[in-house]
């Protein structure tokens, strides 16, 4: 039974948990940093507690202040939202030592899919088909040109415990491998703390495709189908959509048919997505699980009705989904873009700062999620997420054309407030993007 | 930073950085913050703050005993006056003696030195030693014992060391 829910983050998703909170008649308690003491998800939940300076390390990433600030609060659950401590095994360990319900896996579970390479094993071990490469994390440069060998080039080193399309390096020159090895290994050293590496085909022209899964405690679950996250920007994402546009019904069975062999197979429980590589001959291959809510849930929950983060919420607390895959239906299109306070003309440097007009769209099937409006400064602690603006048609053109109708209307202005809704309309008039040809190495081809 | 080919843009990307610095710095100083100037080169950002209008404190002179409710807004009490704040650099639990029965760390009217030990916040069964920021005559305790308290709330305020009352040693000690 939850009646209180901490919420671990900040920006947009802490205002969408708020809500689901405020939908199921559960108390919200906000923790938040001194950068965002007047921030809309402060102004909104029930209570909030300032939980350190600025700097993340100290606020958002400070297990003891979070933990108190909940026990401050007599909360009984802590949702951590994405990024920050959400795939923190050790949190939610904490969590459960404490009696607050932990919005999210069991910690043991965390822990193995925090490893790429133990996920790829437990995906294997459910026979879920992987891209060829290394089970194991490499030992040594030449280990790794021995498996590049093997597989054949281009390859692609990961560090294992990477996430979020950080701390990768593709390989096409065979004579690169080594070095290019022991970057990669100390990159992963310095920005996660771990510096197992491992190794797998790099696919080129591919798309990424990923299912979103809910599963209950009872061994119930279902997939909501997948997700298109080819426009991305060194391996960020900037545009999502669902379905995928060259999804059929057949594949996507398929596909919803791995995810949840290897779902319910690991005991997951929650909502999570299984990412994979959707190749050109139209074989598929898993990447990685995140264990989270991710940035773009909205584009799912466009098409299939279903609000992602109040199943969180109810099958946290318990509840069975009371639903199963022949009531999932996806209808129409779905399309989200991220307005970051980025400047692509200057390399996407941050172009952060007061933000004198915020005039979000709307209209029909316009939703936007953001925390922002004006007067909001925006601060240079954190990511750059401004606003996420999705849109829902019958169809792809339908719901592109109403999406160029909503980057239209979107009004931003700042003293040196840059942000990336130009480059959103760029893509969406481009050919390629609006025949759905989009696969992951687009945006490096696009000109700006 | 790019060489002075454009001039025009350099002197915009070098203020939006002072700007940016000059907001880090704003945050991670201590409250009262009235001005705040940033060069570089020839660019200069300079930030001026008109305090907020607030009620003045109820002067207590050090004799009176401690108030026996903490403030109803201590936030807004904090820094006003002569007055300076401690506060909570953590969230947990904040106690004024070292260990249950033992004689709190400070009362009301004492003197107290720029880090001597003020009281005990718990957090995940660590017991931190919360230094006093300045040196000074405690005027008010501000919240209870075992009351949970987050960060950046006044424990304490601090008055000019003037006035009769007791010097302490620091409760146990001291550092």
């Amino acid at each position: 039974m939850i009646k209180r829910v901490l919420v671990a983050n900040r920006g947009e998703i802490a205002v969408r948990v708020v809500r689901a909170c405020r939908d199921l008649g559960l108390s919200s308690v906000v923790a938040y940093s001194e950068a965002d003491a007047h921030t809309e998800a402060v102004r909104l939940a029930d209570d909030a507690v300032c939980v350190g300076p600025p700097p993340a390390a100290r606020s958002y990433l400070h297990v003891p202040n979070i933990i108190g600030a909940a026990l401050k609060t007599e909360s009984d659950a802590v949702h951590p939202g994405y990024g920050f401590l959400s795939e923190d095994p050790y949190f939610a360990e904490i969590c459960a030592d404490h009696g607050l319900t932990f919005i999210g896996p069991p910690p043991k579970l965390m822990e193995q899919l925090g490893s790429k390479v133990q996920a790829r094993t437990l995906m294997r071990e459910h026979g879920v088909s992987l891209l060829p490469g290394t089970l194991d994390p490499l030992s040594t440069p030449a280990a790794a040109a021995e498996a590049a060998d093997d597989i054949g080039y281009p390859v692609i080193l990961k560090a294992a415990a990477g996430g979020g399309g950080r701390g990768m390096t593709v390989v096409t020159d065979p004579s690169r491998i080594e070095e290019e090895f022991n970057n990669t290994r100390a990159q992963a050293r310095v920005a996660f703390n771990d510096g197992s590496v491992y190794l797998e085909r790099y696919l080129q022209g591919a798309r990424h495709v990923e299912v979103q899964v809910l599963c209950d405690r009872h061994g119930g679950g279902v997939h909501l189908g997948e997700r298109d996250c080819s426009v991305q920007r060194r391996n960020q994402k900037l545009i999502e959509e669902s379905p995928c546009p060259v999804m059929t019904p057949e594949l996507r069975a398929r596909m919803g048919e791995s995810a949840m062999r290897g779902a319910l197979g690991i005991g997951y429980e929650g909502a999570g997505t299984m990412e994979f590589l959707l190749a050109p001959d139209g074989e598929y291959h898993f990447l990685e699980i995140n264990a989270r809510l991710q940035v773009e849930h909205p584009v799912t929950e466009a098409v299939t009705g279903i609000d992602l983060v109040r199943e969180q919420l109810r099958v946290a607390a318990g509840e069975p989904l009371g639903y199963d895959q022949g009531d999932v239906r996806m209808t129409g299109h779905a399309l989200e873009c991220r307005i970051n306070a980025e400047d692509p003309s200057r390399a996407f440097a941050p172009a952060t700062g007061r933000l004198e007009e915020f005039v979000p769209p709307g209209g029909p099937w316009v939703r936007v999620d953001t925390h922002c409006r004006q007067g909001t400064v925006v601060p240079p602690f954190y990511d750059s997420l401004l606003a996420k603006v999705i849109t829902w048609g019958a169809d792809r053109p339908e719901t592109l054309a109403r999406m160029a109708r909503a980057l239209r209307e979107f009004s931003i202005e700042g003293k040196g407030v840059a942000t990336t809704v130009g480059l959103h309309q760029r893509i969406l008039a481009d050919p390629t993007f609006a025949r759905g040809e989009a696969d992951t190495s687009y945006l490096s081809t696009l000109t700006l | 930073m790019s060489g002075g080919d454009r001039p025009g843009t350099d002197h915009e990307h070098l203020v939006r950085l002072l700007c940016d610095q000059v907001r880090t710095l704003a945050a991670q100083l201590p409250p009262g913050l009235r001005q705040l100037s940033l060069r570089a080169g020839d660019c200069e950002v300079s930030v001026s703050v008109e305090p907020p209008a607030v009620a003045p404190a109820a002067a207590l002179p050090a004799e009176q005993p401690a108030p026996s409710e903490p403030a109803t807004s201590p936030h807004d009490e904090a820094e006003t006056g002569d007055t300076t704040p401690v506060t909570a650099p953590l969230v947990g639990t904040f106690y004024r003696s070292s260990e249950p029965g033992a004689d709190p760390f400070v009362e009301v009217g004492d003197l107290v030195e720029e880090g001597q030990v003020v009281a005990i916040i718990e957090a995940m069964k660590l017991m931190n030693r919360i230094e006093s920021t300045a040196r000074g005559r405690v005027v008010a305790i501000l919240v209870e014992d075992k009351e949970m308290v987050e960060h950046g709330q006044p424990l304490l305020l601090l008055g000019p060391d003037t006035g009769e009352g007791d010097e302490t040693d620091g409760g146990d000690g001291g550092r």
